[in-house]
This record gives C-alpha cells, structure tokens and sequence, in this order.
C-alpha cells in the first residue's frame, strides 16, 4: 500500500504541496526569502576563491615571485574565505530562527487544527493515524520547512557552481567537460538502481518497523507490566524482539549486499575518472598548452564539478522524499468539517425542552444502526436516568444530544428549532457534561475547575463547588490549597488524584460551568459505595431546578429521577417510574434490578 | 515518616567518557565481533583514500616539473589509479558490512533495556523516577546518532581521525615540526570559544528553557489528543489551550533567538581564528618555496596536508562535545540497567538485618561491621539458588505484620496486616477507596515488598523464592484487560507462538463464553488483536475483554486466583453472568475477590473488610453483618436501593 502511494507522488502533487508550504511562510515570515537568496548567493560564489586565487598564486611562485602580488593574492583568498563563511554563519544562524518560528507555527497548527475538526474526525482511526503521520511528518524526516528550504538552497546554489565551473573548464579544456558528464551519467544510472534496492527493501521492513515499534517500546510501557509479570510474559516478548532483531537484520544485510555490486562499479568509474583527468591535465602542462597554475585550478575545478553534481542529484531526490513526508501534513489539515453549523442564538430563557424526533443514527463507515428512531421529549426540569445493557446506544444518545454527533435521520430539536440551527458554541454552552472518560488537565485544581473562564471571585466560586461536589476536605490539606496543581507533567509538584477524588473534580468543573442542562455519564463508577452514596445524597444540591441526564450501571441512581429510560437494541424499550418499571413483568428494567437486588434481599 | 525515594547520586551512574565508550564497544564487538576487524581496516583504508588525493597531484606535478615524458607520466597515473581503486573498493566492502551490525548491536543494546523493564522489580514501574531513568535509557538507545549507537560512531569517527592526524602530523614533521604545535594550539583556542559559547549557551538557553519544555512537550500532547476532544468541545477550552500553548512557545522562541545570536557572535570570532590560521599557513608554505626550495609539487602537497590536518584535528574536538553528550545518555541506559541489580538480594539484606536487629549494637564501627556481614552474605547468597516452590497443591499463605508505604509517602497504605489465607478458600476484600485493597493484593503477587513484616507461604517467607517462579502460582484479572497485539491465542497462552497450544487457548476461550465471537472470526484463534501492527487486526469490547482476561487465566491454571474488581464496567446482567463464569475459573482453588460491590461477597469463605490501612473486621457475611460494624453498614447503604426501606448512613 505505501509503495502505490510512493509511486503515486508524482511532479503536480510536489509541486503542489510546496506551493502550500512556501505560500503559508511567504504570509507568515516574509524575511525568510530574503536570507534564501542571501544563502544562495554565498554558498555559489565561495567555491570559485578556492578554485581561481591559489592558481594565480602557483603561477606567481613560478613565475615573477613578486612579493607584493603574492601578499595581495593570500590576502584575497584568506580574506574572501573569511567573509563568505561570515555571511554564511550568519544567514544560517538566522535561518535557524526562522526555523524554530516556523516548526512552533505549523505545529501550533496542527494543535488548532485537532481542536477544530468536527468531532466525528477525532473517533476515526484514520485520522488519528494521519494526525501522527503529519506530526511527524513536518518533523523528524523532513525537518519542515527548513528541511526543505535547505535541499532548495542547496540545489540552486549547486547549478549556479556548476554553471561557473563549466565556464572555467570549457575556456581551457572542454574535454575534461565530457569526461565528466560521462562518469556522471553512468554514476546516477548506478544511484537509479540502487535506489530501487533500497526502496524495496524499506517496502519489506514497513511491517517489521511497525511491529519493531510496538514491541521494543509500547511493551515496556507500565500499564502492562502486572500482566506481564504474573503471567511470565517476558520471555515470549524477549523472543519476539529477537525474532524482529535477526528479521529486520537479515533485510538490511541482503540490502547492503546487492547494492556492493553498483557500488563496486562506481569505485571502477572513480578511478577511471581520475586517471583520465589527471593523465589528460599533466599531458597538457607537459606539452606546455596550460599552466602549472592551470593544472591544479582545472584538478580542483574538476572535483568541484562532480562534487556539485552529486549534491544536487542527492538533494532532488531529498526534495521529494520530504515533500511527500510534508504531504502527511496537507491532507490532515484537509480534513473537512462537515457538521452544519448554524448561526441562530440560543435564547437566554430557563425553559429548555428538547425533543428527539424518529432520531436514527449509524456512525460514519458503519453500515449498523446504533439508535433506530429514537422518538422522546425532555422536558425542561425534568431529571431523566439513561439506562441499558452496555452497547445498547446510551453514551451514542448523549453525543448525539451533545451535537458532537449529528442525527443520520430525524431531527432533534431544541425548543421546537433544530439544533442544527444553533451557532455550534452557544449550543456547547448550555451543557454541562461529565463523561464517563472525562480527561482533567495538569493544571492547577482551580484551573480545572475555572478553565480559563474567569469570573469575579473566581476563587470562592471554585471552592464552593468543590465543597458541592465532595473535595473540599481534600483540598484543605493541601498546602497550596486549590493551586496545587494535580498530575507531575506540567508542574513537577503536582499531585496524583485518585479515581475517585479526580470524578469529584470533573463534576465541581460541571458544576461551575453552571449551564442549565447536566449530564453525567456513570460519574460513580469509580466510587466506593460510601462516596457514591454521598454524590447520590447531595444530588438535588448538585442539580437543582436543572434539567439532568443521568446514564449509569447502577440501577440504584434511578430513585432519584423522574423518568427512567431504558435502551434496548438500540430504541427506547421502556420508560417511566422506578416502580412502574419494576411491575412490567420480564421487562430489562425489572430483570437487570432483580440481577442486582438478589444479593441484597434476603437480610 | 516518610519512605524517602533513593537519593539520586545513589542510583545515577556518573562514569567517564572513555569508560563510556568502551562499555559501549565492549557490548557492540560481543554481538558483533566481525566488527572488531571492520573497524580496524576502516581506519587504515580512510585515511589512505585522504592522502591518496595529496600525492597523485603532487606526483603529477613532479612528472610535469621534471619535464618528465608522456610515457613515464601515464607509468605514475596508472599505479596510482589503480592504488585508488584498490582502497575505493575496499572502502566499499567495509562500509557495506559495518552499517547495519551497528543497528543489529544497538537492538541488542535495547533488548537489554527491554528485559530488564519487562521483569524488574514491578514497584520501580510504578516509581516516577524509575520511569524517568527508563524513558530517558529509551532515548539513550532511539536513533542512529544517540547515545548508544551514537557512541559506537564516534569511537569509529575518532579512531579514523586519530590515524588521520598521526599520518598528516608524519608528513608535517618533515617540513617543520614547530608548525604542529602552533596549528594544535590555534585549533584549541577555536574549541575554547566554541565551549565557552557552549556553557553559556546551556546556562542562559538550554537550562533555563528546561522545565518549559516539559510544559511544552504536555501542552503539545494534549490539544493533539483526541481523548481529550470531548472535553475541549464541551468545555469551550479551545481559545484558552491555544493560548498557553501559544504563549510558551513565544517564550521558548524568544530564548532560541538569543542562542542563535550567542552563535552568531561565536562564528564571527572563529572566522576570524580561521583566517589567521589560513594565513599563518600560506605565508609559512610560500616562504618555503621562495626561500627554501620548496617545490610546487610538494607546496601542494604540504597545502593539502595542514588543511586536513586542521580539518580533523578541530572535528575531533567538536565531535567531543557530541560524545560528551552521548555518554551522558550512556549513563542513563546504564543507570537504568544497572538499577537496583536484583530486588531479591537487597530485601534479603533487609530481612537479615531486621532479624539481627536485637543484638545490633549502635557503635558504628559494629555497624561498619555488620555492613561487611551484610555484605558477605549478599555474595554468599548469590551463589546460592533460590528455593523451590514446594511441591504441593496446598497453599497456605501467611501476612505477618505486613505493613507497606509508597516510596515519598507519610501514610502506611497497609499498616501492621495478619492474615492467613488458607488452601483453597476464598477471601472477599472490601473496603472504602484508598483502604489498602489492591495494594493488599499487589503484595500477595509479589508485585511489591512489604516495607516491614513478611509474607509466608506454607511457613516460607515468599522472598526465599525466585520471584518469575512465584508468580507462576497466580492468574490475576485485574479490571483493566491488556490486550497484545498478537494473535488471540497468544494473548490467551501469553507465551511465544511456539509454545502455545492453540486447541487448549480455543478450549478455555469457549470456557470463557467466547465460542461465539470465536466462530465468528474467519481465522478463529489466529485472528490479531488490536490494529497496532495488523490493520485487520480487530479491537474487543468491554465484555469481551473481560473474557479474554478470563481465558487467560483458565489457560494458566494456577494454582490462586485473584479477581481485582473484574466487573467495575459491565451491566448488571453482564456482571451477573460474569460472577457465574468466574465459579468456573475458581473451582476449588484458593482465591481472593476485591470488590466494590459486596454483592460478591456472599459467595466467599471469609470477608476481610479494610480501612485505613488495617483490616479492620474479618468474618463471614453473616458474621459480619451480626457485628454491626463497618461492613453491615456498607452493606447497607447499597442494599437500601434494592429495598423499601430507608437506610441512613452512619458515618
């Protein structure tokens, strides 16, 4: 498959994703094209001091020895040295922030990008893989921007060399010219060839490489270590990184012996150049047609050509194998959001009645229904319980409401609109959600809560939510109170919550959020029964006149709710009270509470 | 008070440059020892193919001066032609064996790294500093050019250059030997300035920027991570995430800038150098020939050779600074790889000092003494073999005063526990969150050490055991199912595809209740989890992880089994279903059952309930709840739900 792909990047599509990249950087840092032409510009012209100046000073020894001319032409080239290599450390140094500029804009990108996308992208494996590929991509490989302007700068500056170094050639032997090219032609036909050895062989190590990544790295991540350990997995790793190992070598060393052969004809052709261009130089200066001075500039004239050559022929190639690595950025920022976002406002009032009409949904490149013409109402206030074997469409219920997902058919409507209608972050705004996977940050608990969103006694407010939500006893003991930071990788003195106390923080940050609809996704899962009876007891404190939605396992949350709903298969297949499910003979709801009520009743 | 993590001058390995990288070499010639003579004909054929390009102009020019003829001319560029290609080829047969038994050395190198994460003490895994010195022997071994393989390179590259400035130094001498010294002394001050740039550069840059790169690193992780794409929508945090991560990057930049100015001043400065030394050169070589008789021949010979000469001799100096740097990630790989060599001898040390403890008199030069004993034994102890599992089906575990702490803790997360788990019962562990359940566990399995007290197994402290052997007694399932991305059976046998019987994992699988799913894959057993390394490789579900967890240990049939809290994510017919199939699993062995949901607990022979550390009731169910105690009234609590009545809960 990678192979069709390396195939597939031809001429348009290269030039094409340059076109992206330079356009990005001539808007973003417009002096960045100035220091390339500056950098072009030295790199072509210093060859030629070391080319010309020492000629004149040979011929000089040889000739009128004059003291004086010798002085000004040592002067010259020590002096000219000095000053290109001058300018070309300092072009590179400020390449080099340009560079650093450029690496933190399109990784900045990347970041915005992620956030931007509709969420449906961020559950797609593939997009996920390609986020790595682009990521990676404009790094490690093709050194971004700079990786590229590099092999650019490279290439022109090489033409220009050879340009010159023909002129010095051609006016005094143009044959050497053809010696040359001759060499090189049968040079770059070897380099053809070895490149397709090569590319095969990296086409055979494509699975070796992915498995050699799994394996020497992922499994000795911690959260495997328990089962590796008491199940006496190592040795079966140990094996299968060896067995990667000898793989992986045997490849690279077929790899290395097929292309001896080319590499051994190109040292054939080396020599052969050399002789034929030393033999033919110190024959002319025999025959008195150039001078001494002729002889070395025409040498070293000589292996600049070819050294030229070479460096371009590699950078071309090095071009298009970077250009295809930035390629992975292009298409992951081509991601296209297709979720319709609408422009009305959410109206500012305390009635917020939402209504699911013959509601159908399949997830993208699924061919199964996950909810089948889900038809119910929301009343505003209104305390609704979720529940329902696992996979029976719950959380798909919630991010459907959350318009994190948009329906496959039917609409949802919010106050008799459709939520399409609604500007997407205004929507956001009247949820406040705690799911089951909530992710907090390694920030400080008040930043947890706050996120950013500031209000007049910030702090008060997070302390009187983290008192609501169970943490307020916690939080005393800290030293730094509700800016102690939690987890280790931002601040090095943060503290590691537990299960537990980090469920009490997602619902204080639910809670300060303080939007008039809250859902919670099994937010007692990791609770004890103690804790989980504390969130219960508190939870007309917690909800208030709110409207909530409340999803979980445990049947015990349903007493507090007005409503019951039970999905099956992915419909609504009962609902109502506590106790009017319970009589429903042979309904889920009345089997799942006796499954768990059987342990409990006989005391 | 509190358990101290280990100093970090204990642990960190602080060896020299050159022990280093003889350490490296050692281990690259003993996974390849071809490598050895390699590198020796490497050296002579480089520094040959550098001087060969000296002398073939300079004979040239001699033949042209000597108004030599055609014949004896085309004599010269023959031999010499064929002198090339002799070492071209040479050259190319070398390079064609060398490159990739480097890469086969460094996999070696990171199998080391990769045993010894897989099987170390499993509490180091979970220590932040251990992680930090394994993350940081990842580095040392990721990529060609980093510590380990990056050392291999600069051994070869400074063994090439020290023949390339020997050769080039010879040739100088039979000019002028002064001019050595003064081309060495004038290349040390252009590494001086570079160091010096150096320092400054790490002081003012690199150092200060260093905890912002962690910032930054997480900063950059997290608005990539899709996990956290829920949150971040819901949450509206986009505006206030890019903003940090913005804003630390400006500040990042800004410190960059001032690094690549500091470098901008340090080249200016050895241009400068360069100039003088170039012009110290010509002016040396062109006094030779006007005054001394110098040939041109032989200037160009001579130009050729101080310029390779000044070439190696400032790349050998700059390349130290790379070493340097590669053998400080050396002694990462082998701090980590030398950590705490064998968990079993120091907490022998431990134990013994702890049973001499009574006649340990506190002068020091006794405690001196007693150290050389501890010292003596841990020798001894070496050479001897641990003990055998005893060979019996009746296990009898044993907690003696078991206390543990974290490393950096204040709290005993068990504290002063007696227990005893006879054969083939079954214990039910419950209690609050944070009372000590799993870590409970942990220390049955061995996972960690008791920080005092001990553990026996039949009248045996478990230490006296091997550690591999011990845990062959358990098949856990812990909550949280590991899938592998191998194929199913393998996932089930958890060994090598040689040794796993593909009939007995597709048994325990149907055992399980998998057959279904099973039967529903085209390549049954042989089907790859997870798309990691296969794209057909196919993801299981909640449920179906449990299973496979369950296969898993069917598949062991050890002899005690331990069910940390297996059913926390499943429904409550699922979860019913599942405590039906675990009384498969369990049979008549010995087991032990951490739950949340007393609801389990019924089925058990002996409830211990914990809190704070202790267990604080232990009994039947009914005991139990006769007692009144903590655990009749957790009971309660989730009981109340499934009754009529109201219960309060007493706190």
């Amino acid at each position: 498959m990678h192979s069709e792909e390396e195939n597939c990047f031809g001429c348009k599509k290269a030039i094409k994703t340059m076109k992206y990249f330079y356009k990005q950087a001539i808007d973003y840092k417009p002096g960045y094209f100035i220091l390339i032409i500056g950098s072009i510009l030295v790199s072509s012209i210093t060859p030629f001091i070391n080319i010309l100046f020492p000629k004149y000073i040979i011929d000089e020894l040889l000739g009128d020895k004059n003291t004086n001319r010798i002085i000004q032409l040592v002067a010259f080239i020590v002096i000219g040295n000095m000053i290109c290599n001058m300018l070309k450390n300092a072009i590179d140094e400020n390449l080099g922030k340009y560079a650093d500029s450029f690496e933190r804009y399109f990784n900045i990108k990347i970041s915005r990008k992620s956030i931007e996308m509709d969420f449906e992208h961020t559950e797609n494996s593939d997009v996920l893989n390609q986020a790595q590929k682009a990521e990676t991509g404009m790094s490690w490989y093709s050194g971004g921007i700079d990786g590229l302007t590099k092999c650019f700068v490279s290439i022109i500056s090489s033409i220009i060399t050879l340009t010159g170094v023909t002129v010095v050639i051609v006016t005094k032997s143009s044959l050497l010219l053809l010696v040359i090219a001759i060499t090189i032609g049968i040079t770059t036909i070897l380099n053809a060839k070895k490149n397709a050895i090569q590319v095969k062989a990296f086409q055979g190590l494509v699975a070796l490489n992915r498995a050699f990544g799994y394996i020497f790295w992922q499994l000795s991540n911690f959260k495997y270590g328990k089962d590796i350990r008491l199940y006496g997995a190592d040795d079966m790793m140990m094996q299968k990184a060896k067995d990667n190992n000898e793989e992986t070598t045997r490849v690279w060393k077929k790899q290395a012996l097929s292309t001896l052969p080319y590499n051994e004809i190109d040292s054939v052709i080396t020599a052969i150049r050399d002789g034929i261009t030393y033999f033919y130089l110190g024959y002319k200066a025999i025959k008195r047609v150039i001078s001494i001075g002729d002889f070395t500039m025409l040498s070293s004239a000589a292996s600049t050509f070819s050294e030229s050559l070479t460096s371009m022929i590699f950078n071309v190639q090095e071009i298009h194998k970077k250009l295809q690595f930035m390629n992975e950025y292009m298409v992951f920022m081509n991601y296209e959001n297709s979720l319709v976002r609408g422009e009305e406002k959410v109206k500012k009032k305390d009635e917020y009645e939402f209504q699911f009409v013959h509601v159908s949904f399949k997830y993208p490149r699924s061919e199964d229904y996950v909810l089948k013409d889900i038809n119910l109402t929301i009343k505003s206030g209104e305390h609704l319980s979720v529940v329902g074997l696992n996979g029976a469409g719950k959380t798909t219920f919630i991010k459907l409401l959350c318009r994190l997902y948009e329906v496959s058919e039917g609409e949802i409507l919010l106050n008799g609109v459709n939520i399409k209608e609604y500007d997407y972050e205004e929507y956001m705004k009247i949820f406040s959600v705690v799911f089951q996977d909530f992710k907090l940050l390694s920030f400080s608990i008040k930043e947890n809560v706050a996120l950013g969103h500031s209000l007049q006694d910030t702090d008060e407010k997070v302390t009187e939510h983290l008192k609501l939500s169970g943490l307020s006893d916690k939080v005393a003991t800290l030293e730094k109170g509700i800016e102690t930071s939690i987890y280790k990788q931002f601040e090095e003195d943060g503290i590691e919550p537990s299960g537990g106390e980090a469920q009490k923080l997602a619902i204080a940050r639910a809670l300060y959020k303080n939007a008039p609809i809250i859902i919670l996704d099994e937010p007692t899962a990791a609770l004890d029964p103690i804790a989980e009876y504390e969130i219960y007891n508190h939870f007309d404190q917690l909800v208030g006149k709110k409207t909530a939605v409340y999803i979980s396992h445990r049947l015990s949350s349903c007493k507090f709710c007005d409503r019951i709903i039970v999905f099956g298969e992915g419909t609504v297949a009962e609902s109502g009270t506590h106790e009017e499910l319970l009589n429903k003979q042979g309904g889920i709801y009345s089997k799942m509470f006796n499954a768990q009520a059987q342990y409990y009743v006989n005391v | 008070m509190k358990r101290k993590e280990e100093e970090e001058d204990k642990n960190k390995k602080n060896y020299g440059m050159l022990t280093n990288m003889i350490y490296v070499m050692k281990g690259t010639f003993k996974y390849q020892k071809p490598l050895i003579p390699f590198l020796f004909f490497d050296a002579v054929v480089q520094t040959a193919m550098a001087f060969i390009w000296l002398v073939i102009p300079k004979l040239v020019i001699d033949q042209i001066m000597g108004n030599g003829s055609i014949s004896s001319l085309l004599k010269v560029v023959l031999i010499a032609s064929v002198i090339e290609l002799f070492f071209l080829a040479f050259h190319q047969y070398v390079q064609t064996q060398m490159w990739w038994r480097f890469i086969y050395a460094r996999m070696e190198f990171i199998m080391q790294r990769m045993r010894k994460a897989l099987t170390m003490n499993y509490e180091k895994l979970e220590n932040p500093k251990a992680l930090d010195y394994m993350g940081k022997a990842e580095r040392a071994t990721g990529g060609n050019m980093n510590g380990i393989e990056g050392m291999m390179h600069s051994a070869n590259d400074l063994f090439i250059s020290v023949a390339k400035i020997i050769t080039s130094a010879a040739v100088m001498f039979t000019l002028n030997p002064a001019m050595i010294i003064l081309m060495i002394l004038l290349s040390l001050v252009h590494y001086i300035l570079i160091d010096v740039t150096k320092r400054r550069d790490k002081e003012l840059c690199w150092d200060k920027l260093a905890p912002d790169f962690r910032k930054i690193y997480y900063l950059d992780q997290t608005t990539k991570n899709f996990e956290y794409a829920k949150d971040i929508r819901l949450f509206g945090m986009k505006d206030w995430l890019l903003g940090k991560q913005t804003e630390i990057h400006k500040k990042a930049h800004a410190k960059i800038v001032a690094s690549k100015n500091r470098w901008l001043k340090c080249g200016i400065l050895n241009q400068i150098l360069g100039a003088i030394q170039d012009g110290i050169l010509y002016a040396w070589l062109i006094y030779a020939v006007l005054y001394q008789g110098l040939t041109i021949a032989n200037f160009t010979l001579y130009l050729g050779t101080v310029i390779t000469f000044i070439k190696t001799l400032s790349q050998v100096l700059d390349n130290i600074a790379e070493t340097r740097k590669q053998s400080l990630e050396v002694n990462d790989y082998r701090t980590f790889l030398e950590l705490e060599e064998d968990a079993m001898e120091d907490n022998r040390t431990v134990y013994d000092r702890e049973a001499n403890k009574v006649k340990a008199c506190n002068t020091s030069s006794d405690n001196d003494r007693q150290r050389e004993k501890t010292k003596d034994k841990k020798t001894n102890s070496k050479v001897n073999t641990y003990r055998k599992l005893p060979m019996t089906d009746r296990y009898e575990f044993t907690f003696e005063h078991v206390s543990f702490q974290y490393l950096g803790q204040e709290n005993y997360a068990l504290n002063d526990v007696d227990l005893t788990l006879k054969s083939g019962k079954k214990l039910a562990v419950v209690g609050l969150n944070g009372a000590g359940k799993t870590t409970f566990i942990k220390l049955l399995c061995r996972l960690y050490e008791p920080t005092t007290g001990r553990i026996l197994l039949n009248g045996v402290d478990i230490r006296e055991y091997d550690r591999k052997e011990y845990y062959t007694i358990f098949a856990p399932v812990f909550q949280n199912v590991e899938c592998f991305a191998f194929p199913i059976a393998e996932n089930v046998s958890m060994k090598s595809p040689a040794l796993t019987d593909c009939t007995k994992a597709e048994k325990t699988l149907i055992l399980a209740g998998l057959e279904e799913k099973i039967s529903s894959l085209e390549k049954g057993v042989k089907t790859e989890l997870l798309k990691v390394l296969h794209d057909d490789g196919i993801d299981l579900s909640g449920g179906e992880k449990q299973k496979l967890a369950l296969a898993r240990a069917l598949y062991k049939d050890a002899k005690v089994v331990v069910l940390d809290e297996p059913t926390a994510a499943l429904d409550a017919l699922a979860e019913y279903k599942q405590y039906m199939d675990f009384d498969k699993l369990i049979g008549g062995k010995t087991a032990v059952y951490i739950s949340h949901r007393l609801s389990s607990t019924r089925f058990c022979d002996a409830i211990a309930m914990f809190a704070d550390g202790k267990i604080v009731e232990y009994g039947t169910h009914e005991e139990l709840l006769k007692s009144n105690g903590a655990y009749a009234n957790m009971y309660e609590v989730q009981a109340q739900y499934y009754q009529e009545k109201e219960v309060v809960f007493d706190a």
